[in-house]
């Protein structure tokens, strides 16, 4: 610990520490440019450098390591000429009429004014250059302010491990380039933005939401407020910049702030928040014609009224989903963005593009408030009644908060008196929900995304396209793989993490029982498994040992594909560690057999031991941002809060004296999954959907569109008319993130809070607001007076979120990590140190035998047909096909084809295809793709007009009840051949 | 021998006795000229014991900085259990300066032996011999070089027989003159763009591939076999001037002078003489005016100055200039100094890597200023802002890069201010006996 004397004060620091680490403790404030917290020392702007007793020289603060006893002055005379020297320099190249006269517009204008530099133009040498970049939609480039501090190039680099920019060029003529040939797309941008943040006098800008707010606006918003990113699982906190009721701008928290992203964004973080102000925003609440209220203040509808009776069956002019995909007219174009650079914005305003066409609110009529909900609370009680509680179902909202979820639920239990609760967690993540509850009785992540970066030496990542996915995580893995851990990636597709992984097993899709019993097999073949671990810690290891002796490497890699000295490979690098990490996501485990692929990866971690220490973790990672949190609230329909069973009669009359009601009122029956609650035998007649889009979610869509026209009453509470708010008796406007406050939970058991930013447009109300109103009118008791008081009761009732309130995440902005037993309690990063929450502590591993896929290719459909997310999108689109800068990077859906099979089908990039499973056929544009290996494709499943779901196969999963949607087999033909034969 | 032309009577060629011999490039030829004698009695010496001979005889690196080799290559932590890297640094780029050139010309086998003696004495198996592109004939002929010697087992993964691993690759430049600077040659070996490194970490700590490295120039290196053969006392006999500077060292002369070429001279031999007498003197009709003596980096001296110096790393800091890497640049009153200065200033500027913000902005900014002045434009504040700038650039950069360009620049507005001032005021200078 050197301690050090700078401008007179003494200073302690670590071994190591440079000055300017020092002087920063001690709140000593060096100026800098080049620097930046976490980047790696560049040491070039120099103007950091300080006056060390003893030196001749003046040091670079940054770079200079301290050592006991240095006498540092900063302000030294000499210091301060060096500095007035350097920014001598950079402002005879920068556009100082452009300062503004007695005030900064960024870090270097400020550093300009702090040491009084005269700011009249020298003129001596032009303004840099650099790369532009034209027509952009996220981030526009303003080189002549570019000081080359190269903090955009190392945060593009480092942090991103992208490594898009660069300096080109030498002396005078450096400046920073995208790419070679100044193209963005073929660099490898992902738009990520982490150059914005970083860059220190908005040479590098961003462009939010869209056109309608001038640079100038985004530099004055009036406040920030911080929120949680709506997309994926990861959790990164944003800060909204707001002006009057817009948000104008989204930035990250500062890096050195403790917050699960460190700062960080993806492109649909920093850029795809405008959907918040699109226009398609639902105002006020829409009735279906025909719905009439009488003057005793019944509700009945009537088709020969209102017109309805030109919208039979709860249609409308609109086509469907299956027209729509098989449909010529809606012939696909490439993106536009790709082969023009015009600054005008080539694809007009995205809002005519990709909205709610007028013709879909032709069968609605504009309500109020009371009027929709009281029709909403009559219809929910009229089916309870005539039908059964049971007839009645809820899709509750992985997008929604804890509160709202919570309170959702309780409606539904205590209102209604069903258990017909659930969200889409039963379409990604219920297979290993249902594989982990068995095997050790928990439900989340094991660990955090934090010892995946710094700690573990071998990170294994199966079917989890983390760069697209979720690119924050992604790009820690990244970071991870390049401090020298090793990565294990399996998956059907070379995914950029598989490019960039040790070792890649790309087996054949839905083969992964087979290969990963092959790794244990190995495993324990050289004795390599963790034979005290599995003593002391779990159950079943012989039947597991049997199961998988027959599963030699040799015989997997007859059914996976994979060379069985790749399996050898992969197994002895998992196995030996000493620390791996396991993290997956829907490659394992949408598929009929995904209890299975989850159970078989847990064997292979346990019998190694790789769980219950700090860079053991086990993470299933999540898809959204509160799929976690709404699984935690009992949006399952298994389980209240914390997975504690409906079926037990303590717990439930636990809720029924925490909610002050009649146990009896509350079933004791586990209710249906969403997927067996859209099916031709299913009992629901009414439903109410919350912020889900199943229509275009669910796997064959035609047969799922057609059971929900067939419902007797559909209440959709969203923000935008959805394709299935559509189908609709009562379409209830919502808010949307920005407009609410609420906890979330993110994919490592992080809960953090969320504050509103702005009002919810028109009449649209908050979500809590709504369910509330709904609540009382079913007769439950709702004592909260906001989301805070929700909390509390949410605390009082379940153990592992005992310790959280509002209040404290306001504190501690990073969240916390529950179990949070108490409110002196700081979180847990990491579980089963000891033991696993199971009665005897011990975990069960369970043998699990290979199955094939349940539709496997053969002559008539021949290519396999996998499914999933694209980095600019984001589940059914509703979000991202509406912002303008996400839609623009994809406008169009395309299916990714091997270049030998698109040369045998005779198509090329951007040319249509038509695809076609046993159950429906889409029309898509092809993008020829290395990515994906041959007799394999994949088609993204954000697209209305080219919906993958029409493909999949409802196939599902015996204890999740997840569909197989990353297997299927199809025909793939092109457009041209397709229709001569008459497709 | 010599080239291109005769030894002098005078020089004491070690280095360049065989320059322009042909037969001297093969391997044969050259063991017939007495090399490789030092290798295999190299290898089986302890490296201690070779820093210590080189660090007795006086050696001292030859590229500029004239830092002792020995003790450079005792930094080396010998079994540390980490690969050594030995960079041979021939990226001459040094404007006036081609010694190092000739050597790999006329003598591939002669640095191929140094580099694997030194390889050996710093614990290295793997040796970059990293060529300034431009260099194509240099290269193609060390690459032939380094294809007999593999071939007879010289080097290799049994070098001499030894059961040493001694592996040579050449690396070529791009034409970036800061690729002679050694980390930024570091850099480019590793595939990165060559800008230099901050130091510390030396090289030796953490050099190519984050490993311990030694960079030596090409004459320093080409040096070690002939203190191996005849010994440090040898080696340190051959000093007329300092003790502290030994041994021979090769200069190369261009401008205005009737001989240009490269002469090897003990250290400390006369200026004078080697001017006049080594090097013909001036052009018929011409006076000498002004000398760079090191390459372009070091301060220019007058004539007046330059007749006084003994040559070698002490002589020249006496006049307030450098040995450098033995480059003498010779000015004749014909030439405007303020015109050549700027020349030299837009090099600079050139070649800048454009990291630090002095030596981006300062020598373009330089330049500039310099180009004004010659063009007839010039104020008397510029030459207020050259030193001004140059007070800027100097000591604050990673590398001195931006220091060589201010060097020159002030040394010759300080000695030659006259030329300046005269085209400041539109005057013709006294000095410049006839018009550029």
């Amino acid at each position: 610990m050197p301690t050090l004397t700078i401008n007179g004060q003494s200073v302690q620091c670590a071994e190591g520490k440079t000055i300017l680490d020092a002087a920063r403790a001690a709140s000593i404030d060096i100026p800098t440019l080049c620097w930046y917290p976490k980047l790696p020392t560049a040491g070039n702007c120099r103007i950091c450098l300080v006056s060390v007793e003893g030196s001749g020289k003046l040091l670079p603060s940054c770079a200079t390591t301290t050592v006991e006893g240095m006498v540092v002055t900063t302000e030294s005379d000499a210091a301060v000429a060096n500095r007035r020297g350097v920014l001598s320099m950079l402002l005879e190249r920068y556009p100082v009429e452009r300062i503004p006269a007695d005030g900064a517009r960024n870090e270097f204008e400020t550093l300009v004014r702090r040491y009084d530099m005269p700011t009249a133009h020298r003129a001596a040498l032009p303004l840099r250059k650099g790369d532009h970049r034209l027509a952009d939609p996220m981030i526009l480039h303003d080189m002549s302010t570019c000081i080359l501090c190269t903090r955009c190039v190392r945060a593009c680099e480092d942090i991103q491990v992208v490594g898009v920019l660069d300096v080109a060029g030498r002396g005078a003529d450096a400046h920073i380039i995208v790419g070679a040939h100044g193209d963005p797309e073929h660099a490898g941008c992902t738009w990520c933005g982490e150059c914005v943040r970083v860059c220190p006098t908005g040479a590098i800008h961003d462009v939010l939401p869209h056109a309608k707010f001038r640079l100038d606006t985004m530099a004055h918003e009036e406040r920030v407020v911080r929120s949680i990113c709506p997309y994926c699982g990861v959790g990164c906190q944003v800060d909204l910049k707001v002006r009057g009721n817009d948000v104008v701008q989204v930035s990250s928290p500062w890096i050195e702030e403790a917050s699960p992203s460190e700062g960080s964004l993806c492109v649909k973080g920093r850029f795809g928040t405008d959907f918040v102000l699109h226009r398609d925003r639902l105002t006020t609440p829409l009735i279906r014609r025909g719905w009439r209220r009488d003057t005793a203040g019944t509700w009945t509808f009537d088709a020969s009224r209102d017109g309805a009776a030109a919208f039979p069956d709860r249609g409308g002019p609109w086509e469907s989903i299956r027209g729509e995909g098989g449909n010529a007219s809606h012939r696909p174009r490439t993106n536009p963005l790709r082969k023009h650079h015009r600054p005008e914005n080539p694809l007009g305003d995205p809002r005519d593009r990709v909205a709610t066409p007028e013709s879909w609110y032709e069968p609605f009529r504009k309500a109020t408030w009371e009027e929709a909900l009281e029709l909403t609370a009559q219809q929910l009680a009229r089916v309870r009644d005539a039908h059964g509680p049971d007839a009645l179902a809820t899709f509750q909202s992985a997008k929604c908060s804890n509160e709202e979820n919570y309170v959702l639920q309780k409606l539904f239990r205590a209102g209604i008196g069903t258990n017909n609760v659930d969200h889409c967690t039963r379409l990604c993540h219920s297979s290993s929900v249902s594989a982990m509850q068995r095997a050790l009785s928990t439900s989340a992540a094991s660990g955090s995304m934090r010892e995946v970066e710094h700690e573990s030496d071998v990170i294994f990542v199966l079917g989890a396209n983390t760069t697209e996915s979720h690119p924050v995580f992604g790009a820690a893995i990244k970071r991870a793989a390049r401090r020298g851990a090793t990565l294990i990636v399996a998956d059907p597709r070379r995914i950029e993490l598989a490019a960039r992984a040790h070792i890649h097993l790309q087996m054949v899709p839905g083969t992964d029982v087979a290969l990963l019993n092959a790794m244990l097999h190995h495993i324990l073949e050289q004795g390599l498994e963790d034979k005290a671990f599995v003593a002391a810690r779990t159950h079943g290891f012989a039947a597991v040992r049997a199961a998988v002796a027959p599963y030699s490497p040799e015989a997997a890699e007859a059914i996976c594909g994979v060379s069985a000295a790749l399996i050898r490979r992969a197994a002895e690098l998992y196995a030996k560690g000493p620390r791996s990490a396991t993290l997956w996501a829907m490659g394992l485990t949408q598929h009929h057999t995904g209890t299975d692929i989850v159970t078989s990866l847990l064997n292979l971690m346990l019998a190694c031991g790789m769980i219950g220490a700090w860079g053991k973790a086990m993470i299933p990672i999540r898809g959204q941002n509160n799929v976690q949190g709404a699984s935690d609230m009992g949006a399952v329909p298994f389980a209240y809060t914390d997975y504690q069973r409906v079926d037990d009669p303590a717990v439930r009359a636990m809720y029924a004296e925490a909610w002050g009601i009649d146990p009896e009122r509350l079933s004791l029956t586990v209710g249906r999954k969403v997927t067996q609650i859209v099916g031709a035998d299913s009992p629901v007649r009414a439903m109410y959907i919350m912020g889900e889009n199943p229509v275009i979610s669910d796997p064959d869509v035609s047969h799922a569109e057609d059971w929900f026209r067939g419902l007797e009453f559909l209440a959709v509470h969203d923000i935008f008319l959805t394709e299935t708010a559509r189908y609709a008796d009562v379409v209830l406007p919502g808010a949307a993130f920005a407009e609410k406050t609420g906890t979330f939970v993110n994919t490592e058991r992080r809960v953090q809070l969320a504050d509103k930013a702005v009002e919810p447009p028109g009449e649209a109300r908050a979500d809590l607001d709504i369910l509330l109103d709904l609540s009382r009118r079913l007769g439950v008791a709702t004592p909260y007076a906001d989301s805070e008081g929700v909390q509390h009761e949410i605390a009082r009732v379940t153990p592992t979120l005992r310790g959280v309130t509002h209040a404290r995440l306001r504190e501690h902005r990073a969240g916390l990590q529950y179990p949070v037993p108490d409110e002196s309690h700081m979180g847990t990063a990491f579980l089963f140190a000891d033991a696993f929450p199971t009665p005897d502590g011990r975990a069960t591993l369970v043998p699990v035998e290979y199955l094939p896929p349940a539709e496997l290719p053969d002559a008539e459909y021949p290519f396999f047909l996998n499914t999933g997310r694209q980095i600019y999108h984001w589940h059914t689109g509703t979000m991202t096909r509406r912002s303008t800068a996400l839609d623009s990077r994809e406008s169009t859906p395309t299916i990714e084809l091997n270049p030998a099979d698109a040369a045998a089908v005779g198509v090329h990039d951007g040319d249509e295809v038509v695809v076609t499973s046993r159950r429906a056929h889409i029309r898509i544009a092809v993008r020829i793709s290395e990515r994906v290996a041959r007799h394999q494709v994949f088609v993204p499943m954000h697209y209305r007009e080219a919906a993958a779901n029409l493909l999949t196969n409802p196939a599902l999963d015996p204890h999740a009840h997840i569909p197989e949607f990353k297997v299927c087999a199809v025909r793939v033909e092109a457009a041209a051949v397709a229709a001569a034969v008459g497709g | 021998m010599g080239y291109p032309h005769k030894s002098h009577p005078r020089e004491t060629p070690i280095l360049s006795k065989y320059f322009g011999d042909p037969e001297a490039r093969t391997l044969e030829g050259w063991k017939v000229r007495g090399g490789y004698k030092a290798l295999p009695m190299a290898l089986a010496t302890d490296p201690v014991a070779i820093q210590n001979i080189v660090k007795e005889s006086g050696l001292r690196g030859r590229g500029g900085a004239g830092f002792p080799t020995g003790l450079k290559w005792s930094f080396m932590k010998i079994g540390d259990g980490k690969p050594h890297y030995l960079c041979c640094n021939a990226d001459e780029s040094e404007p006036g300066t081609f010694k190092d050139r000739e050597i790999m010309r006329w003598t591939p086998h002669q640095l191929i032996e140094g580099c694997a003696i030194t390889a050996h004495a710093i614990g290295a198996e793997t040796t970059y011999i990293y060529i300034r592109g431009e260099f194509t004939e240099p290269i193609a002929i060390m690459e032939k070089a380094l294809d007999e010697a593999r071939a007879a087992g010289v080097i290799g993964p049994n070098a001499c027989g030894s059961g040493k691993t001694i592996n040579m690759w050449v690396h070529r430049g791009a034409g970036a003159y800061i690729c002679g600077e050694e980390t930024a040659l570091m850099n480019s070996i590793e595939g990165r763009r060559g800008n230099p490194r901050i130091k510390p970490p030396f090289p030796a700590v953490a050099g190519v591939f984050g490993m311990p490295t030694t960079v030596n120039n090409v004459e320093t290196l080409a040096a070690v076999p002939h203190i191996l053969n005849n010994g440090a006392e040898w080696y340190k006999a051959m000093c007329l001037g300092s003790p502290k500077s030994t041994g021979s060292k090769l200069f190369s002369v261009c401008g205005n002078v009737a001989r240009p070429g490269n002469y090897e001279v003990p250290m400390g031999f006369p200026f004078k003489d080697f001017l006049y007498d080594l090097c013909g003197g001036p052009l018929p009709g011409r006076k000498f005016k002004a000398i760079i003596p090191g390459g372009s980096s070091v301060p220019v001296i007058t004539i007046e100055e330059a007749e006084q110096v003994k040559m070698d790393y002490e002589g020249f800091m006496e006049f307030g200039t450098m040995l450098g890497s033995g480059g003498v640049i010779i000015f004749d009153d014909a030439q405007s100094m303020p015109r050549q200065l700027a020349r030299l200033a837009r090099f600079y500027a050139h070649e800048s890597c454009a990291q630090c913000t002095q030596c981006r902005e300062g020598t373009a900014w330089m330049t500039k200023i310099l180009e004004r002045i010659v063009a007839g434009q010039g104020t008397y504040e510029d030459l207020d802002t050259i030193f001004e700038l140059t007070e800027n650039m100097t000591g604050k950069t990673i590398c001195v890069l931006s220091d060589s360009c201010g060097a020159p620049v002030c040394s010759g507005i300080t000695r030659f201010r006259g030329e300046f001032e005269a085209l400041i005021s539109g005057k013709r200078s006294s000095t410049v006996a006839v018009p550029a």
